[in-house]
């Protein structure tokens, strides 16, 4: 496919932005609450977001601690304190995340706490939800 | 236009947060069930063309700030602000038109004339300086006072029609690019000799800027017949040079707006030419969402069900979804379900409805179906069963029901035959063997005797009624007739599938 000149600023102006990502989060929100008047709720979001441009760990999220300590429960079933690097990588990723830290402390020897878990999924999560602070 | 695609990260959603499935530690490759739910609540608030409007806003306009513009955006009602363009040969009545439209929709009229003296000085005074040296104005300078125009509240909030601009495929072009998009483009069209004809007639009341006509179309009133003054540029050869011109530049022309637009017969009384231009133009815009069609085909056997459930599969990228064919593959499959309907299918009992429901919704929330959508034949039918499909939350967007006479059916059914060495089928009366020997080695199923179809037929007709109360309740059943050769049929179906449910049904 060519690549028109508008094609390139469109593509551009999309990264720079991250208006893929503000759709994708805008989406999760709608799908999970299945509003009556999409409009309002998408304005709300988008206010929501628009005030969390100074405080990025204001932006609307789906997911907030008290959910990450379940999951963080549900993978450590026999209750050891910990769970391994390779579940918390899947964790990770079936939150959407993407960018998270794949060696976070804890990691070498399988023994994540669940302040670890919580504390980098936050902060993956934040990174995700906060498209308008670049 | 950019399309722009939108992963939903559907896949984090396996369950009910926070009770977060234990998915995450499943390695077994599960098919990916997606519940109904969010594709209805998307079709039924139009998301697809929301988020299309939106991102193309965000393109076209590049705002430093796109979250404040969104918000912006959203908020404006500008549910029923129409845009439309009326284009023609000189004398077509393009003007007249557009300002009777203009006046129905309640927005403002917009011609190469009128824009120039609305727009802010410095463009009014460069567009009046070519105007005086009777040069054309160049398109840079006409995309600017569009733009400037359109930009003035009254256009914003309610829309415009504009008519007799753009001229000139550069003019179109440039216009599209700074993001003036028509909803619906009006082309008249009519003959030259009628063209002439009007011009030459053609009046202009300077008083209020109307047009009128010696013969066709008088004012009533005699202050303003006497008034009324020759247009210029409309004697016998000038118009004739216009129309040749306007000829030329439409072939290219037309092309930018060919989805969107419209050909009317402008050699018509200006009453019906309004007419069908009102109701091109109440129509709602084509909408480039997805179509994601689920379809039911409800019918007597040998209507053709299975015939056209394949054609429409392999025409739209469906999932064809025979009931019977489901049950034999769960069956054949050796699942706990299939051994169950194992039981019944083997004493010649129907499957319960519970069983096959839930057989369905496993089938339909895999992902193949909720993307491509699905043609599913051979289910429901029962009422009952209409109703737990309904509640499962498995809505139909179009419900056909297969009409075919008893005769019909039994003629169609009782003359089919295989050849049991190739496996091909033929029809004895439309569709013989020409070969003698394969003819003598025919074989018929034991479903199409005349007492098993008489007894499968009488089966449908017991519920037929009550199915299509059903959906008729619903404004879902269209009938089609089959007794037909199955391309047309196709055609009719397809046209149902294309087009919008019709309104104003029951």
């Amino acid at each position: 496919m060519e690549n028109w000149p508008r094609q390139q600023e469109a593509e551009m102006y999309l990264q720079k932005h991250k208006i893929r990502e503000l759709f994708n989060n805008l989406s999760a929100q709608l799908i999970f609450e299945l509003p009556n008047d999409p409009k309002a709720f998408m304005v709300e979001h988008l206010k929501t977001l628009a005030g969390s441009k100074t405080a990025p760990e204001k932006a609307p999220c789906l997911f907030d601690d008290s959910n990450l300590t379940a999951i963080f429960h549900m993978l450590d079933a026999a209750g050891r304190g910990y769970v391994t690097k390779n579940q918390y990588a899947e964790a990770m990723e079936t939150l959407g995340l993407s960018h998270f830290d794949r060696y976070p402390p804890g990691g070498d020897n399988d023994m994540i706490t669940l302040d670890t878990f919580v504390r980098e999924g936050r902060k993956g999560l934040t990174k995700q939800s906060a498209t308008y602070s670049g | 236009k950019f399309i722009i695609f939108c992963h939903f990260g559907v896949y984090t959603f396996s369950g009910y947060h926070p009770l977060f499935s234990v998915e995450i530690m499943d390695q077994t490759a599960r098919p990916l069930q997606i519940p109904p739910t969010f594709a209805l609540y998307a079709e039924k608030h139009n998301l697809f063309d929301l988020y299309h409007d939106l991102i193309s806003q965000l393109l076209i306009h590049k705002p430093a700030d796109p979250v404040q513009f969104l918000i912006e955006s959203l908020e404006k009602d500008n549910a029923r602000v129409s845009t439309v363009m009326v284009l023609g040969p000189p004398a077509s009545g393009k003007h007249t038109i557009g300002k009777m439209l203009a006046g129905r929709l309640r927005c403002p009229h917009l011609t190469m004339q009128n824009m120039i003296p609305e727009v802010d000085r410095k463009l009014r005074q460069k567009a009046e300086f070519y105007l005086a040296e009777k040069q054309p104005i160049p398109t840079e300078l006409w995309t600017s006072i569009v733009k400037n125009r359109l930009s003035i509240q009254d256009c914003n909030r309610k829309g415009w029609v504009m008519s007799g601009f753009p001229q000139t495929r550069d003019q179109a072009v440039a216009l599209q690019t700074a993001g003036v998009i028509p909803d619906h483009v009006i082309f008249l069209e009519a003959k030259p000799t009628v063209l002439a004809e009007r011009a030459i007639g053609k009046r202009w009341d300077p008083e209020t800027g109307d047009i009128y006509h010696l013969v066709f179309d008088q004012p009533t009133d005699d202050d303003v017949l006497e008034r009324l003054v020759e247009c210029p540029g409309n004697s016998e050869s000038e118009i004739n040079e216009r129309i040749r011109e306007f000829e030329g530049r439409i072939i290219e022309l037309a092309p930018c707006y060919s989805n969107v637009g419209l050909k009317v017969n402008a050699d018509q009384p200006v009453a019906d030419v309004f007419h069908h231009a009102l109701e091109f133009v109440s129509s709602p815009r084509r909408s480039s969402a997805p179509r994601n069609p689920r379809v039911i085909l409800i019918g007597p056997p040998g209507s053709g069900r299975d015939t056209q459930a394949a054609l429409l599969a392999a025409k739209y990228g469906l999932v064809n979804l025979n009931c019977g064919q489901l049950i034999k593959q769960a069956i054949s499959g050796e699942t706990k379900a299939g051994g169950a309907m194992k039981n019944y299918v083997d004493r010649g009992m129907p499957v319960p409805d519970a069983i096959l429901l839930k057989l369905l919704k496993e089938r339909l929330c895999q992902l193949d179906c909720v993307t491509r959508g699905w043609v599913l034949h051979g289910y429901p039918r029962t009422r009952g069963q209409a109703e737990q499909l309904a509640d499962a939350g498995f809505q139909p967007n179009r419900v056909f029901f297969m009409e075919l006479g008893n005769a019909q059916v039994l003629e169609r059914l009782t003359n089919r035959m295989t050849d049991p060495v190739t496996g091909r089928r033929y029809q004895s009366l439309y569709d013989p063997p020409t070969d003698a020997q394969v003819k003598e080695r025919l074989v018929q199923h034991p479903r199409d005797t005349e007492a098993e179809v008489n007894r499968r037929l009488s089966r449908y007709s017991t519920f037929r009624e009550e199915l299509r109360d059903f959906y008729a309740s619903k404004s879902l059943s269209l009938d089609v007739n089959c007794d037909q050769d199955v391309e047309t049929v196709f055609e009719t179906l397809e046209s149902h599938i294309v087009s919008p449910l019709p309104k104003n049904f029951d």
